[in-house]
């Protein structure tokens, strides 16, 4: 690939270059090109990471970042080559230490230039720590919650839907528990309005629940609650958000009950299922046989 | 007996045995209109991953509107409940010297219930004749208790729920918990009841097909019809005397009409819940 490839304004090749009037460099243009030639030569399999920078491209035209500045309407909020390195593309193949490397740094490219209230933040989390203190690459960094090229804004209801997945990603189980919840039923339903993993436990300054500073640390949950819950009283402290029917040595009443239930359930249903089922074998029966009988009841309706 | 009732007791043609008062049946009405309102809106929440939950929810304006109906809902059905029980315990002081606890007229569970369960078994199995019912049959006596045990049950963790900061200052916060399960297996057991085992006693039995069965909307059966259910009952008020003083003319056509379209119509809606209720189940059984 040659420079001019991109830098289609380049028309001499003397430094300092003048510059003509033909198009800027510009990734979008020049790959939706390449692929509309793909798809005319019939590679779009051989081309599939082609593909991908072509969704990705559709994903950050309805992104937040491709909205125009507040302050410079000429310029959108981001572009690619704020995020990706325009010479070096510094994305490398995954399973790579090379692709490790790089994936600790995206709280940095983030938070360095823009973001930096958020980063600093993120820094003092236990996802921040672990990442930037001890490259745990388990650890979420941003993209891992807000999404890469689609990233919308937060005050948006199809982001306070989407957060509880993506958190859920990494914590599965917990998902699994707020979905058994008002608060994650009416989330799945697709209404932003009850709590989220983040009005309960933070956002880029989460902490462990062990972490005497943490929103759900015991000492400070009343409050986190009352955020919502104005009136809340001080049972919501003992509240379990997270609780299951399997464990009984975490959650002994919630093991009990349901057990409980399930039998009282099986047992209703096992009697009056068998009761109907034979009821109507006999009664069916009974009217067959009747059919030739003078004494023919439903004669009379 | 070979021979028809009008056979014998001529007079009695065109006749029908009253078995519903007018406010029980108003009652009844009210009661489970609001009851698959409270199924519709509750379940939308509790099968919230369904593909029919959001729909709902939608048709509805959103969880805050549904959650109003839901109390809505539940603060008619709670009402009709206790008007129920001053209108039972009106009608129990009015005969207190005289009532039997355990007579027929009584809803009380009673010796002979037991009986009967193990005697229907026994035709069931082909061992042993049909038994015959008084007034209340044992299959009726327990909807009728079943009622009382959901009401209990799903109206107090119902109000715990609705009522949280109140909860809250009495009980610790596990008791959120334990009332979210109980409200909700509590009404997937009312739900899947009433839609299966109740309708089948009353509407879809093959004595009763083709289904509705419309007692419950005109409030009387026919003599006939009346001996067969409940022939005890019959025998008895016949010997006393009594059958004439409960006989009424056959409701005109329209309110049967009308009573069969309702039937028909509050089946189908009844029928349509199950099916929503089941594919709720199994989707979240499978998970």
């Amino acid at each position: 690939m040659q420079c001019v490839a991109c830098h289609k304004d380049i028309t001499d090749a003397v430094a300092p270059h003048k510059k003509g009037a033909g198009q800027k460099a510009e990734c979008v243009a020049c790959h939706l090109e390449l692929w509309e030639t793909a798809k005319k030569k019939n590679l779009i399999k051989e081309k599939a990471r082609l593909g991908v920078v072509v969704k990705n491209i559709e994903y950050y035209k309805n992104s937040f970042h491709a909205r125009p500045n507040k302050e410079n309407k000429s310029h959108a909020n981001a572009v690619c080559d704020e995020c990706h390195h325009a010479h070096t593309f510094n994305v490398p193949p995954p399973g790579t230490s090379r692709r490790s490397d790089w994936h600790l740094t995206i709280p940095n490219v983030c938070g360095e230039k823009c973001h930096t209230d958020e980063f600093e933040e993120y820094a003092t989390s236990v996802h921040g720590k672990q990442v930037l203190g001890k490259r745990n690459l388990k650890a979420a960094v941003c993209t891992d919650c807000h999404t890469t090229h689609g990233i919308t804004a937060t005050l948006k209801d199809a982001f306070k839907i989407s957060i509880t997945e993506n958190c859920g990603n990494c914590h599965a189980e917990n998902l699994k528990s707020y979905r058994d919840t008002y608060h994650g039923q009416i989330n799945k339903l697709g209404y932003g309005h009850t709590a989220k993993c983040y009005d309960c436990h933070g956002s880029h300054g989460i902490l462990s629940p062990k972490d005497p500073e943490s929103k759900v640390h015991p000492d400070n949950r009343l409050k986190t609650c009352q955020k919502c819950h104005k009136e809340a009283t001080r049972g919501f402290v003992t509240f379990s958000p997270h609780a299951n029917t399997h464990d009984i040595g975490r959650y002994p009443q919630v093991w009990i009950v349901s057990r409980f239930m399930w039998a009282l359930l099986a047992w209703v249903f096992a009697f009056f299922w068998l009761h109907t089922g034979l009821w109507w074998y006999r009664e069916a029966k009974d009217i067959k046989t009747r059919k030739n009988h003078p004494d023919r009841r439903r004669e009379a309706k | 007996m070979t021979h028809r009732v009008t056979d014998e007791f001529p007079q009695w043609h065109g006749k029908q045995v009253r078995r519903f008062g007018l406010i029980w049946r108003i009652g009844h009405l009210c009661f489970l209109l609001s009851v698959m309102l409270l199924i519709l809106t509750g379940m939308a929440v509790f099968y919230a991953d369904t593909t029919w939950a959001p729909v709902i929810m939608q048709a509805f304006g959103g969880p805050k509107a549904a959650g109003i109906v839901h109390r809505t809902s539940a603060v008619i059905m709670l009402g009709i409940f206790f008007l129920h029980l001053v209108g039972v315990a009106i009608n129990i002081s009015r005969s207190w010297k005289t009532f039997k606890w355990l007579g027929p007229d009584s809803l009380v569970p009673n010796w002979q219930d037991f009986k009967d369960v193990y005697g229907m078994f026994r035709w069931f199995l082909g061992k042993g004749p049909r038994p015959v019912f008084d007034r209340w049959t044992y299959w009726e006596k327990f909807d009728y208790w079943a009622v009382f045990w959901g009401m209990g049950i799903i109206g107090t963790t119902g109000m715990m729920l609705a009522f949280p900061n109140v909860t809250a200052s009495i009980f610790p916060g596990w008791v959120f918990n334990v009332a979210t399960i109980v409200h909700g297996e509590e009404a997937f057991l009312a739900a899947v009841f009433l839609f299966t085992v109740h309708f089948f006693n009353n509407h879809f039995r093959p004595d009763k097909l083709p289904p509705p069965d419309v007692v419950m909307f005109t409030g009387s059966v026919p003599v006939e019809e009346f001996k067969r259910e409940h022939t005890a009952q019959y025998n008895r008020m016949v010997e006393t005397g009594q059958l004439e003083k409960h006989l009424v003319d056959t409701p005109p056509h329209a309110l049967t009409l009308g009573s069969k379209i309702l039937g028909l119509t509050l089946i189908a809606i009844g029928l349509t819940l199950l099916v929503m209720v089941i594919t709720g189940f199994l989707g979240a059984s499978t998970k």
